[in-house]
């Protein structure tokens, strides 16, 4: 603009020169005031005449590009040459357009990121608003669910799913609640959980989770859902597998242990002393084949949740006591000294299955006999556990002098199909299931199960029961009025009371 | 003589059933499907009825609906069902229709099986002395 008053002021200063020099004549001052008046005079038009015509151009050009600019088209830019301020302000225009352009295009990657991480994700995931409207549903939860995102965005989620475990139906505001404060993590997880869509049925491990700015962008939280329905079927298919093939298997056992009574009983006084030894073999091995099976049965149980126990008031005391008494003949096959220790203090009646309890301590005895060398001694003990606070219990100990387990083995002792290798495996055998099943019955009871064990000098294997309380023993008596029958496993007669 | 019904598919056990329960002076009859059984026990009257579950073409919990349904010579007559399957469902069920008792077979010899049936009927008869 400068430049352009420098332009425009040359003619300006030859016609001073001309006034000047007309009024040297006469008088100097005067003619000083009039060339200054008429220069200022000139100039001011000039000035005039640039503004008019020049800025109303930049101006214009500086609107219509921040409009452009405004409308998104982030890649216009404003042309201005004027070499003025104008100029420079559209410079800085453009610059900032430039950066927002880089913004938005890295927030647009970012999204787009997301997405293809939401889509590749193969879990469902949902997010929903503070409403438990549907915010977002890739395309697993499509897969999953059957419905498209767009039949769904903007509806509630309980339209959508039904969530339920076991027992009962899980509400909305159980999983998936809503919080407005600065919590940030998990809100609900469970596995293996009944999804109700479309009237179709699905297994799926469900969570859900909350982040803290969830409220400042109404995000009520997000849930993920990973499908298990082949797991839970294969799961069920291999139960139903072992509970058919457990089958299948006791059909020959019964003619093996069948006909090897019928037969025994019709030349047992036949027999010479070694052709009994081979009898007892033959029904050993038979009866050993038949604790398998019925462990492979009962872990299967377990493990579908469907093991019980039945549990009533029971004097544990004389029921070790007899089952101590029937494995008298086995130590004494291995000249082991087997011995019950008659409790000192009075033994209160527990609540416990009896049958149950019998097949642990039987479970540990015959561990104890299996792992403990000839001439080794094995004591069991009944001990009782008072408490103030919480219900008293009673504990059984199984001690032997035998080698002992492992310190690294002890940890993984109860889990299933656990054995201990190295130095044992000579001695051992099994399936690793007795202990298993052990901890299961006891937990089933409320109990404990533990073992303390010093390698090469024997272990100690010790479980508790609950004692039963008055109100156990008068709900026993009261519910034996009303015909009640015991399990089919638990024993294998079950007749109607 | 007592006369006991023996409904059992597998061969050797139904004869091995049937010849301890014979040396131990019952009647016996026998029965390889559900059907047979049916028939049987509609027309002749058991003292006893030993039912397998899983039976061919009819299983052991439709011949007991059947046999409490239909009139038969066996309608009243006490049932046992033998089995090797533990499913308490089915147990339920059968004692539900009026079963007496579940008997796993694999856990036991033909005689305790005798022993039990045995027992059954000495409790039964207390019972029936005491009323």
């Amino acid at each position: 603009m400068l430049v352009f008053l420098g332009f425009a002021t040359f003619p300006v200063l030859i016609a001073l020169a001309l006034v000047l020099r007309s009024f040297n004549e006469s008088s100097v001052v005067p003619a000083i005031i009039f060339g200054v008046t008429f220069f200022l005079g000139v100039a001011l038009i000039v000035l005039v005449f640039y503004a008019a015509r020049i800025m109303p151009n930049s101006i214009n050009a500086l609107i219509k590009g921040t409009q452009i600019l405004g409308a998104g088209h982030l890649d216009e830019k404003i042309n201005i040459k004027s070499g003025d301020e104008f100029e420079d302000l559209a410079t800085a225009f453009n610059e900032m357009a430039e950066k927002l352009k880089n913004s938005v295009y890295k927030l647009t990657a970012e999204r787009n990121k997301m997405q293809v991480v939401l889509s590749g994700i193969r879990d469902g995931v949902i997010a929903v608003d503070l409403e438990h409207k549907v915010i977002l549903f890739n395309k697993a939860a499509e897969d999953l669910t059957g419905y498209k995102q767009e039949e769904v965005l903007g509806k509630n989620i309980t339209h959508i799913l039904r969530v339920f475990d076991k027992n009962s139906e899980i509400t909305v505001s159980e999983y998936c609640p809503i919080r407005y404060d600065e919590f940030e993590g998990i809100l609900f997880q469970k596995n293996a959980l009944r999804i109700l869509v479309k009237e179709k049925l699905l297994f799926a491990n469900f969570s859900s989770g909350k982040i803290s700015e969830g409220a400042n962008v109404n995000l009520g939280c997000l849930l993920t859902l990973h499908d298990v329905s082949v797991e839970q079927q294969l799961e069920a298919m291999k139960l139903d597998f072992v509970s058919m093939a457990a089958h299948e298997l006791r059909t020959p056992l019964t003619s093996v242990r069948g006909y090897a009574d019928i037969l025994k009983s019709q030349i047992w006084d036949r027999l010479n002393q070694e052709e009994k030894e081979y009898f007892y073999r033959l029904q050993t091995s038979a009866d050993n084949l038949g604790n398998l099976i019925d462990n492979l049965l009962s872990a299967a149980k377990i493990e579908r949740g469907a093991f019980k126990v039945e549990r009533k008031p029971l004097d544990l005391v004389g029921h070790i006591r007899s089952i101590v008494d029937n494995f008298q003949e086995h130590a004494r096959t291995k000249q082991q000294t087997l011995k019950f220790i008659e409790p000192q203090d009075l033994i209160p009646l527990v609540q416990a299955d009896g049958f149950r309890i019998g097949q642990v301590v039987s479970n540990l005895l015959s561990n104890a006999i299996n792992y403990t060398y000839p001439a080794g001694s094995i004591e069991v003990s009944v001990h009782i556990i008072k408490s103030e606070i919480a219900r008293s219990m009673v504990s059984v100990s199984v001690k032997d002098t035998g080698q002992g387990i492992p310190k690294s083995a002890l940890p993984h002792l109860f889990t299933k199909f656990f054995r201990v290798s190295g130095s044992l495996e000579a001695g051992s055998k099994g399936t690793g299931l007795g202990l298993f099943i052990c901890k299961s019955i006891v937990n089933l009871h409320e109990g404990e199960i533990w073992v303390e064990s010093i390698e090469g000098k024997g272990s100690t294997f010790t479980f508790t029961v609950p004692v039963a309380t008055q109100a156990d023993i008068e709900g026993y008596h009261n519910k034996k009025m009303l015909n009640g029958f015991v399990r089919p496993d638990s024993h294998a007669i079950i007749r109607r009371a | 003589m007592k006369k006991i019904l023996i409904v059992e598919d597998e061969i050797f056990i139904s004869e091995m059933y049937a010849k301890v329960f014979a040396d131990n002076g019952w009647g016996v009859d026998t029965a390889l499907d559900g059907e047979t059984a049916i028939t049987k026990a509609t027309t002749t009257h058991f003292d006893m009825i030993l039912l397998d579950i899983m039976l061919p073409k009819v299983t052991g919990i439709d011949v007991l609906k059947k046999l409490r349904e239909i009139l038969s010579a066996s309608k009243e007559s006490p049932v046992y069902m033998i089995t090797n399957l533990g499913q308490e469902d089915i147990m339920n069920e059968a004692f539900k229709l009026g079963a007496v008792g579940y008997i796993v077979k694999s856990q036991l010899t033909p005689k305790d099986i005798v022993q039990e049936i045995n027992s059954f009927f000495e409790k039964q008869a207390r019972k029936d002395a005491v009323s």
